[in-house]
Parts: C-alpha cells; structure tokens; sequence
C-alpha cells in the first residue's frame, strides 16, 4: 500500500478489514529464526560454563556473550506465549512449548508463567490495575530502569508482585508455586556453585547478567513501546518509535503496534506489516509518526 | 502446618541469598582485588554478616534498595 495513501473516506469496518487483509499476508509463517534463536541461544549459554571454568574462555568475555544470552532469551519464548510456532492440537505443538520452556531459563522465568501475565498484559495493556507490566511505567528513560530494579524487589510497590496478583486474578495460583520452585532451583544452584569454588562463574554467567538482561528487556519491551504517553485501546495502547541504537538491540519492538493488533505475526515479520499497514494504522489515529 | 514453614521459609530467602551467595562472592572479589583482611577478621565472616544483615532489611522494608 503506498504510504502516502488517503483513506479518509474508508469507513473504520472498510479499513480493519484491510488491516486484516494485510495482516493474513504474514500470519501461520514458521518462525524458523526464533527457533534456531530460542534453542541455539540456550545452547551457547550453556557452553559458557564449562568453556570459561576449564579457562578455555576468559571470564570478562563470558561476561559479555551470557549478557546478551540472557537478554535475548525472551524473545523466542515469547513467540511461543502466542504459539508462532504451532498451535494447540497441531502437529508442531510439542516444539511450540520446547522452546517456550527451554528458551528463558537463563532469566528464571517459567514460560507457562510468562505466558498467563503476557496474555493479561495483551488484553489490559497499560490498565494501571490489571496490566501486570504496568509497574515499569515512568515518565523518563532513567526512572523506566529504576522501575525494573523496583520490580526485582521482595516488595515491589510495597504490595504483593504485579504478577502474582495477576496470576491469583485469573486463578492460576499453581504458577505461582511453580516461580517458587524455579527461584529457588536458581538460588540452589548458585549457592552450590559458590560453595565449590565457583562463585565468580556463577555471579558473572548467571547473576549479573539476569539483571542486566531484565533491565534491558523492561526498557525494550515494557517501557519503550508502552510508555510514557500511551493510553488505553486498541489503537492507543502501543506505538511505533524510532530507537536510536536501531531495531535489532531495541528487540525489534520499534514496530510493537503491529504485535499488539496481531499478536500472532512473528517478530521478524512485524516491519514488513507494519510499512503496509501504516497508512491504515495512521487513519485509525494510531502514534505511527516516529518511523 | 508445612505451607506456614514454607511461607516463612521464603520470607528468609533474601537472608539466606545474602549470608550464602552475596557474601562469598563479595569475599572472592575483594580477595581477587588483593584485599585479604577486614578488621582482622580474615573476608569471609565479615562478607557474610554485611549481606546477611542487608538481607534482613530488605526483608524488613521489602527492598534491597
């Protein structure tokens, strides 16, 4: 569609219908970079452990490869939180999960868990009680980090965690019980790897990195395209922005707008669908002015 | 009876995670930066108490920092 297209005089049923046009173009499309992503990112961090303990790899560059690991360990996981890649009841569905679940290890984040607040967050995004990512809301870039190291606290926002009040909300009590048991196999670990002569491996592979990762993917993926002036509804909740260290290390979240509409379009399809339905996404008064 | 010990379990974990993860680590930094001694106490001890009582705030003010 040419960008500069006029569609003033298309009723809003005329123009989500060629949203939907546009959109079917990139849905159901096997999301094969996610999968050699998800499962080869999980793989490398893993080879950091034995390769910088027997000295094979220096600890400072261990550093730096499980910083990216772990921050890059979402994105896959969270294609599969939309089931990209196979759908329930499909041929496909057991490697859907497989990378859901082995995908965000590094972050100690269990995918059923990820998934149930993910699909809160898609129906109440930016509801100041019901979206569970609300609390990374700040009205600066800098108070968007200090908002994430507030969400990694024992009392976020001196209550109960977003999440958790969002997980009893919808009455899935048991995740709760299954973060439990995922900190405490990750504080188990840690603890048995500084007990054995490990604790710099262990604070420099697995600690330090989660928390860079976490703040990276809360600025990225929470902050960014959410914050600091959008509001609520389908076409106001999110927006397209032009970041200024480029689409790959923002996570590809410049064009979120397009995953919210269709949370099932793949990632790497989301520019693509969002150049074609700009001029649509514009009419509908959509924040599609950035890039 | 067993979810009482487990919730009040949990409620320690910031103290557990300071006395055995923070505190060994800080230890093994300090003696990777040459630093062997605190007060005559050797790194270890003195590592630990530091973030075992740092654990005890956060779970008193429900914050690290």
């Amino acid at each position: 569609m040419d960008i500069t297209a006029d569609l003033t005089d298309k009723t809003e049923l005329e123009l989500r219908a060629m949203e939907r046009a546009i959109a079917k173009k990139h849905l159901d499309k096997f999301p094969y970079l996610s999968l050699c992503w998800g499962l080869g990112n999980f793989l490398c961090w893993l080879s950091l452990w034995p390769l910088v303990i027997t000295g094979v790899m220096p600890l400072w560059l261990g550093l730096v490869i499980a910083t990216i690991n772990v921050a890059a360990s979402y994105l896959p996981s969270h294609e599969a939180q939309h089931s990209i890649f196979a759908m329930p009841g499909k041929p496909l569905r057991w490697l859907n999960e497989l990378v859901g679940h082995l995908s965000p290890i590094p972050l100690v984040m269990p995918f059923r868990v990820l998934r149930a607040t993910h699909l809160e967050h898609h129906k109440y995004a930016n509801n100041p009680e019901l979206d569970p990512d609300y609390g990374i809301h700040a009205d600066t870039a800098l108070g968007a980090v200090w908002a994430s190291i507030q969400w990694r606290q024992p009392r976020p926002e001196g209550d109960e965690h977003r999440y958790v009040k969002s997980l009893k909300r919808i009455g899935r009590e048991d995740l709760i019980l299954e973060s439990v048991v995922f900190e405490l196999v990750y504080l188990a670990i840690l603890i048995s790897l500084v007990w054995t002569g490990f604790a710099l491996e262990a604070f420099f592979l697995w600690w330090l990195p989660r928390h860079i990762g976490i703040t990276w993917l809360h600025f990225y993926l929470a902050w960014f395209p959410h914050n600091p002036s959008c509001g609520e509804g389908r076409y106001s909740d999110t927006r397209s922005f032009k970041s200024k260290v480029g689409n790959i290390i923002s996570g590809g979240m410049q064009y979120h707008i397009v995953h919210h509409l269709y949370p099932r379009i793949p990632l790497v399809r989301t520019p693509a669908a969002y150049r074609e339905m700009k001029p649509i996404l514009k009419t509908m008064g959509a924040d599609v002015d950035a890039i | 009876m067993f979810e009482k010990l487990f919730t009040g379990f949990l409620g320690l974990m910031p103290v557990i995670f300071g006395v055995a993860f923070m505190g060994p680590v800080m230890a093994t930094l300090l003696a990777e930066a040459g630093i062997q001694d605190i007060f005559g106490m050797g790194l270890m001890a003195p590592c630990m108490a530091f973030f075992g009582a740092w654990g005890a705030i956060a779970i008193w003010k429900g914050r690290w920092i």
